[in-house]
C-alpha cells in the first residue's frame, strides 16, 4: 500500500532532523550500560548537593539538628530523583504540552534548588537565624502578625515561597507549559509537591514549627495550585497570542 | 508495506530491538505519508499543528515500540498512534462530531473516489480546501481509506467505530468531496 502521493506535504528538514536525532540519541543511550548513566546520577547529585549544603550548613550549622539533617537528606534523594529522570534514556526533545521524563526532572530539580535557595535568603520562615538573610517583605508579615498572628504569618509564608518556588519551575518549562493540556496536572502538582517535602517534613516533626504546620501546609498548597493556575492562563494567553 | 527491502513490521520489531537502521528505514518510508496526512486531517485553519502532531507521533510510535505485535499490520499501528495523537492535540470538541447522527443503515461505499477525485486535484490548495470543508471524522476516514488505502474494517478499528459507520461516513464523505470539487470547478 502507498500513498497516492508522497508528495503531498513534505516534512520541513529542521524538524525532520530533529525527530531523527532524537530518536537514534534515544537509542544510543539505551545502549550503554546502566551503571555509566548510575556515575552520572550519582556525581551530578554529589555535586549540585556539595553547591547546596555547604552555604546551607555554614549558614545554620549551630541550628541544624536530626530533623534539619533528615530534610536535607530528602532533598539530596529529590535531587537523586530529578537526575534519574533526567538521563533516563529518552528522546530529547521538548515540545509543547510534551511533559517527557526529561522536563519533569527539569520541573523537579528547579523548584528543589529555588527552595532551598529561598531558605537561604529567608530563612526566617522556618524558624532559621541566619546573618545573611533578608526578607524584604518584614512590614507584610509584621501586619500579618498584627492580624492573625502567627498561623496566618506561616499560611503566607507557605504560600509565598511555595509560589514562588513553583514558578521558577514552570518558568523552566515554559516551552511545554504552552501546549498543555489540564490533564498534565496531577503529574505537575506531584513533582512540585515532592520539591516542598523536606519542608513539610520539618514543619511536621520540628517541635517549634509543628503547632503551625496545618497554616503553613494550607498555604503551600494553595500557593502551589494558583502557581499552576496562573502559569496555564499565561501559557494560554501567550499560545493565543501566537 | 515498501516495494523493496524487507516488510514494514520486520523493521518495527529490528527498531523495537534498538537497531537504528531500521528505524531509519522506517521514518523515510513513512515521513511524508505520516505528516500529509496529518495536514490534511487538520484542514488549513489547524494545519499549523501538523509539525507538532507529527513529532509527537513518533516519539509515541519510539515510547510504545515494545508494545507493538509483529502479526499486525504496521501501518494500521503506525495511523492509529497517528489519529490518537491528533486527537489528544485538538481536543475535545471534534470528539463531540464523532458520532454525529450514525443510524443503522449500511450504505455501501462502491463508487471508487480516489484516484478519480485525487487526480482531479490539479493542485494541493484545492485538495486540501475541499477536504478542510468535510467534517473531522469524514475527512479522517476518506484519507485513511482513499489516500493511505485501509479496507473499511482495518479503518473501523483504528477509528472505534463499527464497519457499517465507516462505509455510511465514507459514502457522505464522497459524495461530500465530489460535490465540493464540482462547485470548485464550475
Amino acid at each position: 500500500m502507498n500513498s497516492k502521493d508522497d508528495s503531498l506535504h513534505s516534512v520541513p528538514e529542521e524538524i525532520s532532523q530533529n525527530i531523527v536525532w532524537a530518536i537514534q540519541g534515544a537509542l544510543r543511550e539505551e545502549k550503554k550500560p546502566f551503571s555509566s548513566r548510575l556515575l552520572k546520577i550519582a556525581l551530578s547529585t554529589i555535586a549540585f548537593s556539595l553547591i547546596l549544603w555547604i552555604p546551607f550548613l555554614l549558614s545554620f550549622r549551630d541550628q541544624i539538628g536530626s530533623i534539619w539533617a533528615a530534610a536535607l537528606s530528602i532533598w539530596t534523594l529529590a535531587l537523586a530523583v530529578g537526575f534519574s529522570l533526567y538521563y533516563y534514556p529518552q528522546p530529547r526533545l521538548v515540545l509543547p504540552g510534551l511533559w517527557s521524563r526529561m522536563i519533569l526532572a527539569r520541573l523537579l530539580l528547579v523548584s528543589t534548588v529555588t527552595t532551598i535557595i529561598e531558605i537561604l535568603v529567608c530563612p526566617s520562615f522556618v524558624f532559621l537565624e541566619s546573618p545573611l538573610s533578608w526578607n524584604p517583605l518584614v512590614p507584610l508579615t509584621d501586619r500579618l502578625m498584627a492580624f492573625g498572628g502567627m498561623g496566618l504569618c506561616m499560611a503566607f509564608c507557605g504560600f509565598f515561597f511555595s509560589f514562588l518556588s513553583a514558578l521558577f519551575g514552570l518558568g523552566s518549562a515554559w516551552k511545554v507549559l504552552r501546549g498543555s493540556h489540564l490533564k498534565s496536572i496531577p503529574a505537575i502538582l506531584g513533582v512540585l509537591l515532592f520539591s516542598q517535602l523536606p519542608i513539610l517534613f520539618v514543619q511536621v516533626f520540628s517541635e517549634d514549627l509543628r503547632s503551625f504546620a496545618i497554616d503553613w501546609i494550607a498555604g503551600l498548597l494553595v500557593g502551589t495550585g494558583l502557581a499552576i493556575l496562573f502559569a496555564f492562563l499565561l501559557s494560554r494567553f501567550f499560545r493565543r497570542e501566537s | 508495506m515498501a516495494k523493496d527491502g524487507p516488510p514494514d513490521e520486520e523493521l518495527m520489531d529490528a527498531y523495537s530491538h534498538g537497531q537504528e537502521t531500521a528505524f531509519l528505514e522506517l521514518y523515510g518510508r513513512y515521513e511524508a505519508r505520516a505528516f500529509s496526512f496529518l495536514k490534511l486531517s487538520l484542514g488549513k485553519s489547524r494545519s499549523h499543528l501538523a509539525q507538532e502532531i507529527f513529532q509527537k507521533t513518533w516519539l509515541k510510535v519510539h515510547q510504545s515500540r515494545r508494545s507493538f505485535d509483529r502479526k499486525k499490520r504496521f501501518s494500521s499501528w503506525f495511523f492509529t498512534i497517528a489519529m490518537n495523537t491528533l486527537r489528544d492535540e485538538v481536543g475535545q470538541a471534534r470528539e463531540k462530531r464523532i458520532h454525529e447522527n450514525i443510524d443503522n443503515a449500511v450504505l455501501v461505499s462502491s463508487e471508487p473516489l480516489a484516484d478519480e477525485l485525487f487526480s482531479r486535484a490539479q493542485n494541493l490548495e484545492k485538495l486540501s480546501h475541499c477536504l478542510g470543508r468535510l467534517p473531522d471524522r469524514q475527512r479522517e476516514i476518506v484519507l485513511l481509506i482513499d489516500l493511505e488505502g485501509f479496507s473499511s474494517q482495518e479503518a473501523s478499528k483504528m477509528l472505534a467505530l463499527s464497519d457499517s459507520a465507516v462505509r455510511q461516513l465514507l459514502f457522505r464523505a464522497r459524495k461530500g468531496l465530489r460535490e465540493l470539487f464540482s462547485t470548485e470547478e464550475s
